[in-house]
């Protein structure tokens, strides 16, 4: 078995070990803040119909312009997107009915929704070298700067599904943004073992525990049609894997897998072709994770899933290729007046 | 292995042989792997959302 497919079996239990004990810290330190359930998004005012759109922060936003064309439709359906999208979709003239917010990180993920701290660049390149928003990589402060004057403008407007395992720091910028968070928890194990850790803060908040799928874009989906009730899912941004010809320095986790494999870490990206697009993909040990587990939970979700990326990873039994456009034909377009009012651009 | 390594001479020191170093190793790799997992859990074969064992949010059952 190739080094990355190897490497990708054992992340189920290393992703425990990363993010247990600071998201459990986070939820203790969360809990003043918490006054409503991600169950009660589902009674507020958000898009028309059954249909939602999940917006991840994946190469295909950009290369298929989809956000842009999402854009142009004035598609009326719910719009749910990642933290790390939320950048991409305020640039484009689209304001999300919700953000998702799950990762800990105590410096990062703040970012996502402009940091009004920041006036230099970071020590962490993190923003610099990856490819999630190219926007960051080329002007890191002046796209923070501006990402802050959008999130301030629009985030009354926008609703947070927030993690209990959200950083305080991203907790505190939403609130000063002016957003409404809802709130849920992690399923971090089995809650019908004995001591689960699920069961024990569920005990502690009575907030519903969700099982995330590895990554912000998978509980996304989950949270969509699980929580809100959708029950015909499109996906667009939502790759789970790197475009062909992205460098490997660009990828997410490239400094860890030197740091692991040293010379041998090119072994550890598993390429695979697109069977809609003909275009060889790729994916390291976590998004190879991701797609994996992402197609198991497919398979037994309460809904219809459409994958509009036209690009990246994930086919499989339960995803339906769609072109954007067919899958957001399916709702009428909003009118001139509710475009000029819930919009911007 | 201890069968095959038989010297013939007798060591001073006693020598016992113990897990410390196959642990060690397992701690590194699940170091190291822990930098490579997601942000948020999988939990194989459970519901996708549970709410409490009588509030069922979505009316699934275990996978």
């Amino acid at each position: 078995m190739e080094l990355g497919r190897r490497i990708a079996r054992a992340l189920e239990a290393a992703t425990f070990d990363r993010v247990a004990d600071v998201g459990l810290a986070n939820a203790e330190r969360n809990r003043p803040r918490i006054t409503r359930s991600v169950l009660e998004l589902a009674e507020t005012p958000l898009g028309a119909g059954e249909s939602a759109l999940v917006v991840g922060a994946g190469p295909s936003l950009v290369r298929r312009r989809s956000l842009e064309r999402l854009r142009a439709s004035g598609w009326a359906g719910t719009i749910v997107a990642t933290d790390g999208a939320l950048g991409a979709c305020l640039r484009a003239g689209v304001v999300p009915h919700v953000v998702v917010s799950v990762d800990p990180h105590p410096e990062r993920i703040v970012r996502w929704f402009g940091d009004p701290r920041l006036t230099a660049p970071s020590t962490d390149d993190y923003f610099r070298r990856q490819e999630m928003d190219p926007a960051h990589r080329r002007d890191e402060i002046g796209a923070n700067r501006a990402l802050v004057d959008l999130v301030d403008a629009f985030g009354r407007k926008i609703k947070v599904a927030a993690a209990t395992s959200a950083a305080p720091t991203v907790v505190e910028r939403c609130e000063q943004a002016g957003m409404d968070l809802y709130w849920w928890n992690p399923m971090y194990d089995d809650y019908d073992r004995p001591g689960s850790i699920s069961r024990r803060l569920w005990e502690m908040n009575h907030l519903p525990c969700l099982n995330g799928g590895g990554n912000v874009g998978t509980a996304a989906w989950v949270l969509t049609h699980a929580a809100l009730g959708k029950t015909r899912v499109g996906l667009i941004g939502v790759d789970l894997g790197y475009a062909p010809g992205t460098p490997y320095a660009q990828t997410q986790y490239y400094p860890e897998l030197v740091a692991m494999l040293g010379d041998r870490h090119p072994e550890a990206f598993v390429h695979t072709k697109n069977p809609v697009t003909g275009e060889v993909w790729f994916a390291d040990p976590a998004y190879h994770w991701f797609r994996e587990v992402f197609l198991e939970m497919a398979a037994e979700a309460d809904c219809e899933t459409y994958n509009c990326t036209e690009g990246g990873l994930l086919f499989g039994p339960g995803i339906r290729p769609a072109p954007l456009e067919a899958f957001l034909s399916t709702v009428p377009a909003r009118g001139p007046a509710a475009d000029k009012d819930d919009r911007h651009g | 292995m201890n069968e095959y390594l038989k010297g013939n001479y007798e060591l001073d020191a006693k020598i016992e042989e113990t897990a410390d170093a196959e642990d060690s190793t397992d701690e590194f790799e699940r170091k190291a792997l822990s930098r490579l997992g997601g942000s948020i859990c999988f939990v194989s074969k459970k519901k996708l959302i549970w709410n409490g064992d009588q509030a069922d949010g979505a009316g699934q059952k275990d996978r």
